[in-house]
């Protein structure tokens, strides 16, 4: 028998791992990759009835467009405030509520109480943001009320009216909507760790607390990890469903996101390579991110995507 | 697990039933020589928010019947332009084809009518009639076939559902039914009210509010084109003398409409909620008689109407008022009826069969269909008393009204997508029953009687304007094609929109001192952002409608 | 002293466990607020509704709006298709998901690097909607069932989540396996996959909610033919024309007649399809949280 090279040798001995996953990738780079020559639209000013050697070009017409209006930019700013503060409260919220959760022994208590909390997952925005307005109103407004029952307010306060207040009243939507529904996957996390690990630290002495520290912490860490990763690259997807349904003409400039800009000057208008444009730019802008998310993981030894 | 595998037999069945089910084609012209009406079934996109049709709908049936169409509909669900970008580029079109826009037929979406309605189609070239020459393209080709506003006989319709300055019927009795006429009388009127009576059930009294939510938003820019006595142009005013398009959003009339706000405001008469609230607070706020006047297109608060009537309130609902600036000023609030040119139905270049088609909307534009697919089926909607006067029984009026039995009765779709008789019957009847004014007395309520005598009108349109004078010839300006996607002018319209919001909002919450301030801050934003281009872009369609029509 | 001690952690323990329930109990009100409130509005005339204040109890009570979206017996049909394409999916993604993560969990595997970048940027990459368009139309996916099952096969997110609790699963089971002859097929399926148990719950369940609410592919790709509407896609239809009748309800004659109670707005029947959508979901649930759980005793077996 001749000896095989080393690559092909490997190769062979990896048939069924190649087999299990070659038709899954190829299926990505149809699905995923094959359409990016969709790309070109930005440098175009793509009309769909035309084919694509018939478009003209525009080379980066609508990139100088979208960079050199201020509109734009500031959404660029509000984007990135509202992702990053609606991701931390969401990371710090759902790791905390999965912890204490995970300390309630009742099964069925437990149960239940997860249940509830991802519930207003399955509300749409619409519902939620009508929810929030009639709660922050001046008139019989929840929010209102209580601050001066508590005797913290002494008026009123118009609170969807004052720009400064907006990205706040943004996270506090974000959470309520999804803070049951992102534990998910911190319990199943924690559903995973070995439940030796506890008896024996119980025998060392340690207490409720030390053991949420010393071992539940670690062990979900990679999920944590991984998923900071994840949503740093997506620093530029703030979304735009709840800002665009909680805004108004006094706050528009701290409420207005990327998608909102792209919502009202691209897809309503039918101008697709605006919309292109602006869409590659998060994509390139996101997957940097990712990459250097990924390397800072990897200098630290910690756990990362690739 | 038995459960899972049944319901795994059950899907597999289902989809390869979904999979292989292709009728087999057959030779329409064979079919055509034989019957010019053969059965067939016709697929419809449409822009209309309605349901599909029941598969037993009766009025389905009839056509089915009579003229051998069956319709399957595709009824855009979501964003116009994401289904229409996809539509367009694939080429997949259904055989007819609504628009509201001029996308489609850029595309070559669809194929030209006249020649075959000169052909096959003279219902529909007598109905519309002395428009027919106004549905061509610029290319001269009439390539859809609009509608709504085509008016047979008279215009009947005794409500008004219009722009206006809208009051609370109860303020107005309260005064003694006044005459009210100029902004300052209004405003007058509503601060009079609310000072002697400063709560409405127990709750704060709010004497005008502005729904600025979103895409109503236009109800807190559009009042001072009605102030100064311009009829609705959409954003601008047509100059009647030099024929020159100008936005009023910057206009000496604007400033003197929003100076007055601020004013109002200052004096605690404005709404606070109102640059916050969105819009089922705004219908919530009315629908508690707490608001006394409001500027708004009637449609949009129909609910808030209902919802006081059904409290016991029907005296805290809205009656529309022609309100100007100045006395010497003719209202232009109420006009005649035009056809709404922008929006139609087209036959697409995948239609396998234009000729049926034409013969099938031909024979839809008969009075004999027409009147089914308005009033219902003779004898199951509606019949003719003794007198020989058509008239419904109470039940009947009562399904009439409630749009849920409409959705599964009538062939609202029909109706609303392909062209449609408003107006009268060649008897002289009206198209919708309900105007009928036996049937209109019949639902009257006492309020509103009560309202009619005091000004000794006869409908709520009267009342607004009893004769309208007529439209100038390139009225109105809004059913003209709007600007190109990714064109400057597009784009300086999104965003005025957009500075309008912020300013218009922040000029009427300002203190007076710095109201010329803002103002002059405003226009200049406004004119950094291009109207110009806007302006000239309306202007250049303008010209060409003038140009058309003068012909 | 040791009693002492022993006491003091027990109260200790207790305030803990009685201020956490305490705290839970509150935060199970906070989020149950939105869903309990919807269901108030979907039981309240839509009349009623429009004057607003609707919190926890139906003011004027009615089953109208729910009589009126299943008054077309569409919405059974669509419902199917939705079940179909919601187990389906669920089925397809989860085995392919697994297997994928399961193959590129292999520390020697030869393209695990390149792979893995394709796969991790494929969730950041975005084609836009009309080149996915032109792809389904080219693979003759249009106008059919097949459009829901296959462009959702893989979501590299849940790969991801995947991967990363296959690490937890020791190599010694896995070379144990393949010492007994194994192939890396069967340890897939008889190791891989019952020890991954609770994390393939978890994406199970992501997918499935996902498919359920999914409505957009069938305006884009489906909208022509009424079969294959799936509920979400109906209840949306719903929401629309419920817009379009209110601003009829102006019209001549029906501000006259009293006739509450057929009146529908889109803020009731929003109301109302939200928990016909969401209850299904709700239904199954409880089922999936059991192997959540079962999780807990398969950890034991590492080692």
């Amino acid at each position: 028998m001749k000896r095989q090279s080393g690559f092909i040798w490997k190769l062979y001995t990896q048939r069924q791992l190649l087999v299990m996953s070659i038709p899954i990738m190829l299926y990505v780079i149809l699905f995923s990759y094959v359409p990016l020559w969709g790309w070109t639209m930005a440098f175009q000013n793509f009309k769909p009835a035309k084919s694509f050697f018939e478009q003209d070009w525009v080379g980066l017409r609508w990139f100088s467009f979208l960079f050199s209006d201020e509109v734009f930019l500031r959404t660029i700013r509000n984007t990135v405030a509202m992702s990053f503060i609606n991701t931390s409260l969401g990371f710090v919220t759902a790791i905390g509520f999965s912890l204490l959760l995970n300390e309630v022994k009742h099964l069925m208590f437990k149960r239940s109480i997860q249940t509830i909390s991802y519930l207003p997952h399955f509300l749409s925005w619409v519902i939620v943001t009508g929810l929030v307005s009639n709660m922050l109103a001046v008139e019989n407004g929840a929010v209102n009320d209580l601050l001066m029952f508590l005797g913290i307010i002494k008026e009123p306060i118009l609170w969807l009216s004052v720009p400064n207040y907006f990205w706040g009243i943004i996270g506090a939507t974000y959470v309520w909507k999804e803070v049951g529904w992102n534990t998910i996957i911190y319990l199943a996390a924690i559903s995973g760790i070995d439940p030796t690990m506890y008896e024996s630290a119980e025998i060392d002495g340690c207490n409720r607390y030390r053991k949420m520290w010393h071992i539940t912490l670690p062990s979900i860490r990679p999920t944590i990890v991984i998923l900071l990763i994840m949503s740093i690259g997506r620093i530029l997807d703030a979304g735009f469903e709840m800002q665009y349904l909680l805004r108004n003409g006094l706050v528009q400039d701290m409420s207005d996101t990327i998608d909102i800009y792209v919502l009202m000057f691209g897809l309503q208008r039918s101008n697709y390579s605006l919309a292109t444009a602006a869409g590659l730019f998060k994509n390139v802008v996101n997957i940097s991110l990712i990459f250097v998310a990924n390397w800072i993981a990897k200098k630290n030894g910690q756990e990362r995507l690739v | 697990m038995k459960m899972m595998k049944y319901l795994s037999v059950a899907i597999l069945c289902f989809l390869s039933a979904s999979l292989f089910a292709k009728g087999g084609k057959e030779d329409l012209a064979a079919l055509a020589a034989k019957d010019p009406r053969y059965p067939i079934t016709l697929s419809v996109f449409t822009q209309q928010p309605r349901q599909q049709p029941d598969a037993d709908n009766k009025v389905y049936k009839y056509l089915k019947e009579k003229l051998g169409v069956t319709i399957k509909w595709d009824i855009l669900v979501g964003e116009i332009a994401q289904k229409r970008g996809v539509m367009i580029a694939g080429e997949d079109y259904p055989d007819l084809i609504e628009i509201n826009e001029t996308q489609f037929i850029e595309a070559g979406a669809l194929i030209p009518l006249e020649d075959l309605v000169e052909q096959y189609g003279p219902n529909i070239k007598k109905h519309f009639g002395r428009h027919w020459d106004s549905l061509r393209s610029d290319d001269g080709h009439i390539y859809y076939l609009t509608n709504w506003g085509v008016y047979h006989g008279r215009n009947q319709n005794p409500d008004y559902n219009q722009s206006a300055l809208w009051v609370q019927k109860e303020v107005l009795k309260d005064a003694g039914y006044p005459k009210v006429a100029t902004m300052d009388e209004y405003f007058d009127l509503l601060s009079n009210y609310a000072k002697k009576h400063p709560t409405v059930n127990g709750q704060p009294t709010i004497p005008f509010t502005i729904l600025t939510y979103d895409w109503h938003a236009f109800c807190l820019w559009n009042p001072p084109n009605f102030l100064a006595g311009y009829p609705n142009d959409g954003n601008g005013i047509v100059d009647p003398e030099t024929r020159k398009y100008k936005t009023f959003f910057t206009m000496d009339i604007s400033k003197r409409w929003f100076k007055k706000l601020n004013e109002m405001n200052q004096q605690g008469l404005v709404d606070r909620s109102a640059f916050t609230d969105n819009y089922d607070q705004y219908l919530a706020k009315l629908a508690s008689g707490r608001v006394l006047g409001m500027h708004d297109q009637g449609w949009q608060f129909g609910n808030a109407n209902s919802s006081l009537r059904d409290q016991d309130m029907y005296n805290r609902t809205f009656a529309p008022l022609p309100i100007v600036f100045d006395e010497n000023i003719r209202p232009r609030y109420r006009d005649w009826p035009e056809p709404n040119l922008g929006r139609g139905v087209g036959i697409s270049i995948n239609a396998k069969d234009p000729v049926r088609i034409i013969r099938f909307i031909n024979e839809l534009l008969s009075e004999e269909v027409q009147r089914v697919i308005e009033w219902g089926i003779e004898g199951d909607d509606w019949q003719f008393n003794d007198k020989g006067e058509p008239y419904r029984t109470p039940q009947q009026r009562e399904d009439w009204n409630n749009s849920s039995w409409q959705e599964q009765n009538r062939a609202l779709l029909i109706r609303d997508v392909f062209p449609t008789w408003e107006g009268s019957w060649t008897d002289g009847y009206p198209t919708e029953l309900s105007y009928y004014y036996p049937e209109r007395k019949a639902t009257l309520m006492k309020e509103d009687q009560e309202f009619l005598e005091a000004y000794k009108v006869g409908s709520f349109a009267e009342f607004v304007d009893a004769d309208p004078p007529p439209n100038s010839i390139w009225y109105p300006t809004w059913n003209m094609p709007n600007p190109p996607d990714g064109s400057d002018a597009q784009i300086a319209l999104q965003r005025c929109d957009q500075t309008m919001r912020k300013y218009l909002s922040m000029i009427i919450l300002a203190n007076p001192g710095d109201f010329d301030k803002l103002w002059t801050e405003y226009v200049d934003q406004m004119n950094k952002n291009g109207i110009a281009t806007y302006e000239a872009y309306m202007q250049e369609q303008l010209d060409k409608r003038i140009a058309e029509r003068t012909k | 002293m040791m009693k002492i001690n022993i006491s003091a952690t027990k109260i200790e323990d207790i305030t803990f466990n009685v201020l956490n329930a305490l705290l839970m109990v509150l935060l199970s009100a906070i989020t149950l607020y939105p869903f309990w409130n919807t269901i108030a509005v979907s039981f309240n005339e839509a009349l009623d509704t429009v004057r607003g204040g609707i919190n926890l109890l139906p003011r004027k009570w009615t089953l109208y709006n729910y009589k009126v979206i299943f008054s077309n017996s569409a919405i059974f049909h669509a419902f199917f298709i939705s079940v179909a394409r919601t187990v389906i999916n669920m089925v397809t993604s989860v085995f392919f998901t697994a297997m994928i993560a399961y193959v590129l969990s292999r520390k020697n595997f030869v393209f695990r690097k390149p792979f893995t970048v394709l796969l991790v940027l494929s969730m950041y990459v975005n084609a836009g909607l009309i080149p996915t368009y032109f792809l389904m139309k080219n693979l003759h996916l249009l106008n059919s069932f097949l459009v829901y099952i296959i462009p959702g096969i893989i979501y590299a997110f849940n790969f991801i989540v995947v991967r990363t609790y296959l690490q937890t699963i020791p190599e010694s089971i896995i070379e144990s396996v393949r010492i007994d002859g194994g192939s890396d097929f069967t340890i897939f399926l008889k190791i891989v996959l019952p020890l991954s148990r609770p994390v393939l719950a978890t994406i199970a369940l992501f997918v499935a909610v996902g498919a359920w609410n999914m409505w957009f592919d069938t305006m884009i790709y489906n909208s022509g033919r009424s079969e294959l509407h799936t509920l979400q896609y109906k209840l949306m239809e719903y929401l629309q024309s419920s817009q379009a009748q209110s601003r009829s309800a102006s019209d001549v004659g029906s501000m006259s007649l009293s006739q509450s109670v057929s009146v529908v707005t889109p803020v009731s029947i929003r109301a109302a399809i939200t928990v016909i959508a969401a209850l299904p979901i709700l239904v199954v649930y409880p089922f999936m949280q059991r192997h959540f759980v079962v999780g807990l005793n398969v950890g034991g077996v590492k080692e």
